[in-house]
């Protein structure tokens, strides 16, 4: 029971008084001599059972009065209308079960506070109430289920009572989202809005983020927002992991680059270490500047073929544990197996289209002298080239009426997760092919005035790309020197299609995009002597190395998703068939692709790397890694003020503590009070009092 | 000498006064209530003579000694002494439960008041009275007689008694039914309160001895009415006991017995052949005995 104005609660004292008046008088009853007190004696006898049922009665009734009237006055209120007022109120609990609030404040995990704070609010609810509650984030083992309100609260507490902090990011957003939904659906006269969270800043949807129909739905709704965090703890995480493996051959060196964040407002000195195949392989101690973040290179080797995984991790204690270690995967090959696509074969070989290809990717081709490229180089003419699956990588030198077996061929390559780089030729029957793998849609030979001395140049790369990472710091001479002649117009027309490089003219030199499982780029060029000198660069053997390294350490698994997200996985190489997924637990699940339909996995939620395999096969064919959003080690909270400018409510309240959040709720008097009702019962009994006085005979009336 | 009847507390002139006026404006009344009383109990009496007394207008005729006449020419009338002396006996209740009044006299007060005025009235008409007091015993007792000093001697001592101590009319009346041994008038003044039963037992020892007996049931209004309205201690002034009573609650029951103490005490007196007049104190005394007397030449 909790009260508006528990002040008046003092009052109650007076409920005493009818009892001490009573006392008071009974002793200080005036004496009178009268001379037939015999006959007030018999009377008094006779009348005494009355009058002491009569007073005790009055005295009842009085001393109920006036309780009722101190108890009315304090604005009483029915614990069960707390929920949302009378029966029947909709609730929804949001709960913020992100990262973030696994983190440790005072030795209590947020989440901790979180729980408590559900249990508070289911407790308070009662029958006819319906409730719903939506996690932030998903759940371990658990789909996210379509929100809907139950009114089976025992089932309501035993799911609350599971619920568990994820390793996923959370977004309050769409929990909102969810919420207004239930809400927009529902009838009842009341109702109330849970959101209890760590009013992380970076999982508070942004201002005017929801949409205009969860806006307009939870406009009315009382929103009570429960701060489960007391702090912001200081936390430091590894943001990301880069792995640069250059191709991930066997034997080859391996470069992770990882980012360290701190939150700590002092100067941190961290160790970092790199762990590879189970074993510490690297580590370095790095300064953090307070709030600041720093990148270390830790290496190894990639010993043998096969799937390598391992970590990088930050040794110290702070408020959240999992994000103090980011996983990483790579696919180590004993060689690249790559297939050149020749357009034609001629004479002299220099200007032969794939004698520049097959020099760039293996310098030592067809020498004795024991050099050993990462590449493995074959060359085949377009009319053998159709057996593609046992290829890393197919580079391939485009040409005008294209066979459609051929063209049906790449596109099943690459949706099983092949690597294709397609470089435009100057066959003017190029222009306007439907080719549903290209990154871009080819729309017109652009043609320098050679004979005027004219040509065009590489203008600009994307050296922020992955793909071009190496040539972040290169100077521009590396590829503005490079002489164009010819080059295609392009659209880009793929829906994750980049553009990576640039011409003078900002036409498109350079198009990736996802295709499938696979990856393709597009060179709106080929290195023909006709179309430009970039085959005689320095430019171009790293540009061919970098990008095919990029391709296949994209093709050989989705890498690494945060946790909770759902992944596309490349479908098994016999189609349809089955995959059996591992996941960090050890435990394995067959997935089963359907053909012609991505194969998404969508339990994630477990730190750590899953290893795929095709069904039956011995080997895992590829692996990827799920990892902490960087987002939720960010531990800055909003401040609690403005949290209304988040969330367009016309009653909010950012509690902290059971006894707020029953103010809070008290502050919703219009539904939750009783006074009124006491109140009526304290005019109902001072009617019944004045009955029950009046059955007393009044004084006589004299002659 | 005395201070004579105008200087007494219970005769003050003004009582006086008032009394001449109602001596006057009733002297038949009383002069029948007498005579009625003293004719009577005492028909077929061998009666003795006393005394001469010179006639006056109005004096009965059959009572002219001729003989007196034949030797002195002038008309004497014989007096006998049972006739010419009525003997009157007033018992006044002096227990302390007399003492209470609700108004400007107390219940004694206003017995005492009646004494004095029923003695005057008699002494007035040549008729002896006497004065019993009592409470739980007889207090004082002064035998009748007629004269002026005689009355002076019942005023001092109406005066002098104070209502006191608990009453034991029965006792007290048996006692004086003995005691008393010619026949003559008894007027009792008190409140009665005591045991019904008893106090009849007493009363009939009264008219067993051939005594005229007349109670003035003195009363107070408050013990009539019971006004009282607040929770209060009733003490009984007699016995001290005290009882907490709220008056709401009790009127009824105490009215209801009251009503039936004074009905039994008028219901008893009639079939006693006991004259019976309730004495409101409210009501003056002399307007009482007015009424009273008046009451009596109608039914006489």
């Amino acid at each position: 029971m909790a009260f508006l104005i528990p002040g008046f609660l003092a009052g109650l004292v007076f409920a005493a008084m009818p009892v001490i008046i009573h006392l008071v008088y009974r002793r200080k009853a005036p004496q009178i001599v009268f001379a037939a007190a015999r006959f007030v004696k018999s009377a008094a006898r006779r009348t005494a059972r009355r009058r002491r049922i009569d007073n005790l009665v009055l005295l009842v009734l009085r001393t109920l009065l006036l309780g009722l009237l101190a108890f009315g006055l304090a604005g009483p209120l029915v614990k069960r209308a707390i929920g949302g007022g009378a029966s029947g109120t909709d609730v929804v609990i949001i709960v913020d079960n992100s990262l973030s609030m696994s983190a440790v404040e005072n030795s209590v995990p947020r989440f901790t506070r979180a729980k408590e704070a559900v249990d508070s609010a289911l407790e308070r609810l009662s029958k006819g109430d319906l409730v719903a509650v939506i996690p932030t984030a998903p759940l371990p083992g658990e789909p996210t289920a379509r929100a809907a309100f139950s009114s089976d609260l025992a089932a309501v507490r035993t799911r609350a009572a599971r619920l568990a902090a994820s390793s996923a990011a959370g977004s309050a957003a769409a929990a909102l989202e969810r919420a207004a939904a239930l809400f927009k659906g529902s009838a009842a006269a009341d109702k109330l809005l849970y959101v209890v969270t760590d009013l992380q800043a970076a999982a508070f949807p942004a201002r005017n983020s929801l949409s205009d129909e969860a806006r307009a739905a939870l406009l009315t709704v009382p929103v009570m927002v429960y701060d489960c965090a007391a702090s912001t703890p200081r936390n430091v995480s590894v943001d990301s992991v880069a792995v640069a493996a250059q191709g991930g051959v066997a034997g080859t060196p391996v470069e992770v680059r990882a980012k360290i964040s701190s939150n700590s407002p002092a100067a941190e000195t961290i160790v970092v270490s790199l762990h590879a195949a189970g074993e510490k392989v690297d580590s370095r101690t790095v300064s953090l500047v307070p709030s600041g973040s720093a990148e270390v290179a830790l290496s190894t080797i990639a010993k043998a073929p096969g799937v390598l995984d391992g970590f990088v991790a930050v040794e110290t204690d702070d408020a959240i544990g999992a994000d103090n270690r980011r996983y990483f995967t790579l696919t180590v090959r004993e060689r690249i197996r790559a297939l050149v696509v020749e357009r034609e074969r001629t004479e002299p070989a220099f200007d032969d289209d794939a004698f520049f290809l097959s020099r760039a990717l293996d310098p030592f081709l067809g020498e004795a002298s024991g050099g050993r490229s990462p590449f493995d180089v074959t060359v085949k003419a377009y009319a053998d080239a159709k057996d593609f699956a046992s290829y890393d990588v197919v580079y391939l030198v485009l040409r005008g009426g294209l066979d459609a077996a051929l063209s049906n061929a790449l596109s099943g390559y690459v949706a099983r997760g092949g690597n294709l780089v397609v470089f435009a030729s100057d066959d003017p029957s190029l222009s306007g092919a439907q080719l549903p793998w290209l990154p871009a849609r080819l729309v017109g030979l652009k043609t320098a005035d050679k004979a005027a001395g004219k040509s065009f140049t590489v203008g600009s790369l994307d050296a922020n790309a992955p793909a071009l990472l190496a040539f972040k710091d290169e100077p521009p001479a590396l590829y503005n020197t490079v002489r164009v002649y010819d080059y295609w117009m392009s659209e880009p027309s793929a829906k994750d299609a980049r553009v990576l490089a640039r011409y003078d003219t900002s036409d498109p030199a350079m198009v990736l995009a996802r295709s499938g499982a696979g990856s393709v780029a597009l060179f709106t060029l080929a290195p023909l002597r006709a179309m430009t000198t970039i085959a005689a660069s320095e430019f171009f053997l790293p540009l061919v190395h970098e990008t095919t390294y990029y391709l296949l350490a994209s093709s050989s698994g989705p890498g690494e998703v945060f946790a909770g997200n759902p992944v596309v996985l490349a479908p098994p190489s016999a189609s349809p068939g089955r995959l059996v997924v591992t996941s960090p637990d050890g435990q394995s699940r067959v997935a089963a692709a359907e053909a012609g339909r991505p194969l998404v996995w969508t339990d994630t939620s477990r730190l750590g790397v899953y290893r795929a395999r095709d069904d039956g096969a011995a080997a895992d064919r590829f692996a990827f890694s799920a990892g902490v959003d960087p987002a939720e080690s960010d531990l800055a909270r909003l401040d609690p003020a403005a949290v209304k400018t988040r969330i367009a409510a016309s009653r909010l309240f950012v509690v902290s503590s059971a006894r707020t959040l029953e103010e809070a709720l008290l502050s919703l008097k219009p539904i939750l009070a009783l006074g009124d009702m006491v109140l009526y019962a304290v005019l109902a009994l001072a009617l019944l009092e004045c009955l029950a006085a009046n059955r007393i005979p009044a004084r006589p009336v004299r002659d | 000498m005395g201070k004579g009847p105008a200087g007494y507390r219970y005769l003050t002139a003004d009582a006086v006064r008032r009394l001449e006026n109602l001596s006057l404006v009733a002297r038949t009344v009383v002069e029948g209530f007498i005579s009625g009383l003293h004719k009577s109990p005492y028909h077929g009496f061998s009666v003795e003579f006393s005394d001469h007394r010179e006639y006056s207008p109005g004096d009965n005729i059959r009572y002219i000694d001729w003989q007196a006449y034949a030797r002195s020419d002038r008309y004497y009338v014989k007096q006998f002494e049972e006739e010419t002396n009525l003997r009157c006996n007033i018992l006044l209740d002096a227990s302390a439960s007399m003492s209470y009044g609700s108004g400007r006299v107390t219940k004694f007060e206003y017995g005492a008041y009646l004494a004095a005025s029923l003695a005057y009235l008699m002494i007035r008409q040549r008729d002896s009275v006497g004065l019993v007091t009592f409470d739980r015993d007889i207090r004082t007792r002064i035998p009748p007689g007629s004269t002026t000093a005689h009355l002076d001697r019942l005023l001092v001592e109406l005066e002098n008694t104070r209502p006191s101590a608990s009453t034991g009319i029965s006792a007290t009346f048996h006692a004086l039914a003995e005691n008393i041994k010619k026949r003559g008038l008894i007027i009792v003044l008190s409140d009665l309160f005591d045991d019904q039963m008893e106090i009849f037992r007493a009363l009939r020892h009264f008219r067993h001895k051939k005594h005229e007996v007349i109670i003035f049931h003195v009363l107070d209004p408050y013990e009539i009415e019971f006004p009282f309205e607040r929770v209060a201690d009733f003490l009984d002034p007699e016995t001290s006991e005290k009882v907490q009573a709220d008056p709401r609650y009790v009127r009824d029951e105490y009215l209801k017995d009251f009503g039936a103490f004074v009905e039994g005490f008028r219901r008893g007196c009639a079939e006693g052949f006991i004259e019976y007049v309730l004495a409101d104190t409210r009501v003056p005394f002399e307007l009482l005995l007015s009424s009273y007397l008046d009451k009596r030449k109608r039914l006489s």
